[in-house]
């Protein structure tokens, strides 16, 4: 140990020690192991049988009540004039207008005026000049790119259903975190109601209320897209409150100075200051409405979602790649054009002269000629030829005599058939089996008969004595309250069989996730080339490692926890680059100038700094693995709370289906609320707040 | 707050009452031009009939839409609630609960019966005969030989059966206690979780015993059989003394010859009363079904192409249900 690294605590000033500054830390991360091996091989048998599970007279039985009142919303008039039903439908119809709206403009025309859908030639080229506009000619390229993908591979019918869908959904979910957020941060008392609130529907699975919405909806192409709308907007309210909240006081103080109306002052001092966050609620909004394509398409949403599903149904995972890459194309579309907006605002006022400007409405009445020309030259400048059936004004296809149907031809290509031969090799590999059986029997099965073993009430007093640690009695108290409830469900078996598997993927997750982190901090490049992996996994749908996983490792925990582990490890590598590079330059300078080497700097600077960090990425990281987690019973094997959810939705048994939600939507809660509180206490200790 | 509650209120009352007016419907014989509202599932064979009897409805005059939907209960209450008008596939073992749920609550009629029979049962590939010589017949299970050869680490040196999603409700756990199999169920996620690791087993020829349905792809593309349990009859699923224990229920296989039927909402004949006619003449076989999959499955036709390629080939028994309108 040198005099250099010994002078690092006092150029970081902490003064806390360690002990007390990480104890919270070691409880949560080595606690429920200690723990658990504790209960299992020592007292095992101590508890009496109440303390392990309720009996089922103390459970009450609450989804019997909503299910009453479900049913009362449904049937029974109110006011003597309609019912819930009626009015949630009339309001949901609304919707249905700039549905058809987008529809129009993007595949069906509007048929009363004569105006045709906007040709695919087009399309490309408006948004690569709408790319060209915002930021320059690389993302004019990679705009135009990503729609002539939607063309070329013979999706471009699917996608503009989805993409209309999402071009409704994305504003309404944007508009709605807005405004609940932007009322929550001017008034304490709408805070108090609506975080606790946000933090449940994160946590809920999203399909605890589709059931709901096919109802109080109907089955149709706006339930699907309601239910992206209630996925979508959290995260937009969060950030809006985190943005006006963190705006520095001087610069209100400067607007009111300079004697702002109340509206000027949100409009020109507080959103452009809050800019950033809310910029990042809308990546948010964009990734979340993407990542519901698949399952929207389970209660009516047609489009990509439907397409997805009907060709993995039939084993075609090369197809439903392609439209898989298709999903995740839009999402990159629609963020970056947004992000490139948000960037430019400000500049724009000043610099560009008239001339300049009118550059780009040139070149887009350019594209428009172009393409009226083009489309008189042929119809192939219209509708790209995907080799789609031709409908008659009835919407019915035209037979040959041959029996054969009219069809456009066909200019798109595939790249399934590469895909289906990787497939084909991944069905025979049989050397994977060891691997397989070894994990299974010495590592799961024993994980999951310790975890089933655990008594609920050992499991209140350990999260009541981790929160205790943290924080202290408050935290403790309100941590082990949401295990009451999962105790007081009845569904405590069923929760810990879920929870074995969610902490063997988080594990996995956090290591694998934080050193890619780390190798991806290391150099802006890096960085960027990690941003688009990390994109293109969060937008990919989920659906598509079901099959080869199966096909690999045979239905199962270990499949289900394979496929589990992709998508929760993009936030873990988000938050880990997100902590390394926020750590201030002085404090790295401070440790070079005293001579600690790369490796140093790392281990003893940047990650105990970025450690907080970090840790909320871990909390990510448990969300999103329990929303795995209910996709991973679709492959089956696994015992835990996805069969149950899936059951209640097949007997229609609503109230079943929200007290199951809200266990897992408890799962998620717990770490969180031990999670984000030593976060906090931690990053105030390190002065980085 | 009381001004935005009286709002609200203006607002609701305004939605019904603006959106009353249309949904009334005519007395007279001539259809409703509302479109017929048909739901797409997951699987070939019903996408593929979807299109069909959607452009069967077209040609007698009607108009179609369609939707995708879960085949599970939330289509059957979207059909009491006439969101859906039809249901084309209505399978006795799988959907039989929530259709004739709905059919005694009155808001879903029981339209008509198409000629396929369908069966659900346990099924093997060919080449597991080698490994358990007794196959069909299910007593080859008892062998030593058999069972530990479909064993895997989890199932304690049982065999291991692959069955449906849980909510499909089968009653596998019950059959296995009533016929003393030496098999543990592990239940798949999905009918396409079955499939995928059939197609991973069969690739290299591992022993599998999964749970299987006919009419689908599953004959045409690959080579097994269904084991043959006790047949099933009156008193097996609710009689204990019934069959060869004399203890238990469900000592037998599944019914051999369930239905397959066409559900509607119950408002759909006084809406539409010539596509009714039309849509209730409609009679799918076992292999017009199976067709239907292995033209999209196999064959890889388009949805378009494989639904049109079925109308011209079956253009005489289309043509006189179409002509049953008035």
């Amino acid at each position: 140990m040198t005099a250099a690294a010994k002078a690092q605590p006092e150029s970081l000033e902490i003064e806390v020690p360690f002990w007390r500054s990480t104890r919270g830390l070691i409880a949560i991360a080595v606690g429920p192991f200690v723990a658990l091996q504790i209960l299992k091989r020592v007292i095992g048998d101590a508890f009496p049988d109440w303390a392990k599970l309720l009996p089922d007279s103390v459970v009450p039985n609450i989804s019997e009540k909503i299910n009453q009142f479900t049913d009362h919303l449904k049937e029974d008039q109110f006011l003597g004039l309609f019912n819930f039903r009626q009015l949630s439908r009339r309001i949901a119809g609304w919707l249905d207008w700039p549905l058809d709206f987008f529809d129009g403009i993007l595949r069906t025309g509007d048929g009363s005026f004569g105006i045709p859908a906007v040709p695919w030639v087009a399309f490309v080229g408006l948004t690569a000049i709408l790319g060209w506009y915002l930021k320059g000619w690389r993302l004019a390229a990679m705009a135009g790119g990503c729609v002539f993908y939607l063309a070329v591979f013979g999706m471009w019918d699917n996608a503009m259903l989805t993409l209309g869908a999402v071009l409704v959904a994305v504003p309404a979910a944007g508009l709605l975190g807005f405004g609940l957020g932007l009322l929550a941060a001017k008034q304490r008392w709408f805070e108090k109601i609506l975080v606790p609130y946000l933090n449940i529907l994160q946590a809920f699975p999203h399909f605890s209320y589709l059931l709901p919405v096919a109802v109080f909806v109907g089955l149709s192409h706006k339930a699907g897209v309601i239910a992206t709308i209630i996925f979508a907007f959290p995260p937009m309210a969060r950030l809006t409150i985190l943005g006006i909240r963190g705006i520095a006081p001087e610069i209100i103080e400067a607007g009111e100075m300079a004697g702002a109306t109340p509206f000027q002052m949100l409009w020109k001092v507080e959103l452009p200051a809050a800019r950033r966050a809310l910029m990042v609620g809308v990546n948010q909004v964009i990734m979340g409405c993407l990542g519901m394509v698949v399952i929207a398409s389970f209660i009516g949403t047609n489009g990509l979602g439907q397409e997805l599903r009907g060709a993995l149904n039939s084993l075609k995972i090369g197809e439903g790649l392609e439209i898989g890459i298709a999903v995740v194309v839009l999402a990159i579309l629609l963020d970056r054009l947004s992000q490139a907006w948000s960037d430019r605002e400000p500049e724009h006022r000043e610099e560009v002269s008239t001339g300049e400007r009118f550059k780009y409405v040139y070149a887009a009445a350019g594209v428009v000629v172009f393409s009226i020309i083009a489309g008189f030259v042929t119809d192939s400048s219209k509708i790209y030829p995907d080799a789609r059936p031709i409908l008659d004004e009835a919407g019915r296809t035209i037979t040959n005599a041959d029996g054969t149907i009219q069809k456009l031809d066909d200019w798109t290509v595939s790249f399934s058939g590469i895909t289906d031969s990787v497939i084909d090799w991944v069905k025979t590999q049989d050397a994977v089996d060891a691997f397989r059986d070894f994990v299974l029997v010495q590592i799961l099965l024993p994980m999951h008969d310790a975890f089933v073993a655990v008594p609920w009430i050992a499991g209140l007093v350990l999260i009541g004595g981790i929160g205790w640690a943290v924080k202290g009695p408050k935290l403790a108290a309100s941590a082990s309250a949401l295990v009451a409830v999962l105790a007081f469900s009845g569904w405590w078996f069923e929760a810990m069989e879920t929870t074995y598997l969610v902490f063997a993927a988080v594990v996995i997750c956090m290591t694998s996730g934080v050193l890619i982190g780390i190798w991806a901090s290391g150099s802006e490049r890096r960085v960027k080339l990690t941003q688009v992996v990390l994109d293109t996994f969060q937008t990919m749908p989920s659906f598509i490692y079901l099959l080869p996983v199966i096909m690999l490792f045979r239905i199962g925990p270990v499949a289900a926890l394979t496929a589990m582990v992709i998508y929760p490890t993009v936030p873990a590598v988000r938050y880990t680059m997100l902590g390394l590079r926020g750590v201030p330059e002085d404090k790295i300078e401070a440790a070079k100038t005293s001579g600690c080497t790369e490796r140093q700097v790392l281990w003893k600077v940047k990650m105990p700094l970025a450690l907080p960090e970090i840790l909320l990425g871990l909390n990510q990281t448990i969300l999103y693995t329990l929303f795995m987690v209910m996709i991973a019973a679709f492959i089956g094997g696994i015992n835990g709370l996805g069969r149950p959810l899936f059951l209640s939705i097949t007997n229609s048994d609503m109230g079943a289906g929200i007290v199951i939600g809200l266990c897992v939507a408890c799962l998620g809660l717990i770490p969180d609320r031990l999670i984000t509180s030593w976060a906090s206490d931690r990053k105030t200790q390190l002065g980085l707040d | 707050m009381k001004k935005l509650f009286l709002m609200l209120c203006a607002v609701a009352m305004l939605a019904v009452a603006c959106g009353d007016s249309s949904d009334s419907t005519s007395d007279s014989a001539a259809d409703s031009a509302d479109p017929i509202v048909i739901p797409i599932h997951n699987w070939t064979s019903q996408i593929v009939g979807a299109e069909i009897v959607g452009q069967i409805l077209q040609m007698s005059g009607a108009n179609v839409e369609y939707i995708t939907s879960d085949s599970g209960a939330p289509v059957y209450e979207a059909m009491c609630l006439g969101d859906v008008s039809l249901v084309h596939e209505v399978w006795e073992s799988s959907f039989g609960v929530p259709f004739e749920e709905n059919v005694a609550k009155g808001c879903v009629v029981d339209a008509a019966t198409h000629d396929t029979k369908t069966r659900e049962e346990w099924w093997y590939p060919a080449y597991l005969v080698d490994t358990c010589p007794g196959l069909p017949n299910w007593e080859a299970l008892l062998e030593e030989a058999c069972y530990s050869a479909l064993a895997t680490p989890d199932t304690d040196g049982n065999a291991r059966y692959l069955g449906g999603p849980v909510e499909w409700q089968k009653k596998d756990p019950e059959r296995i206690a009533a016929l003393n199999l030496p098999v543990t169920v592990v239940n798949a996620g999905s009918a396409d979780a079955i499939w995928a690791e059939l197609a991973a087993a069969y690739a290299s020829e591992e022993p599998i015993m999964n749970f299987n349905w006919t009419p689908n792809f599953i004959d045409a593309v690959y080579d097994g059989a269904f084991v043959e349990f006790p047949d099933y009859e009156d008193g097996c699923f609710d009689d204990p003394a019934w069959g060869t224990n004399p203890d238990s229920t469900y000592d037998c296989g599944n019914p051999k010859g369930a239905y397959l039927k066409i559900g509607t909402w119950e408002g759909f004949e006084a809406k539409w009363p010539n596509a009714y006619k039309v849509l209730t003449s409609i009679n799918f076989t076992n292999l017009d079904l199976a067709t239907m999959a292995a033209q999209g499955d196999i064959d890889g036709m388009s949805v378009a192409d494989n639904a049109a390629k079925w109308l011209a080939d079956n253009s005489d028994r289309v043509d006189a249900w179409v002509a049953t309108a008035g």
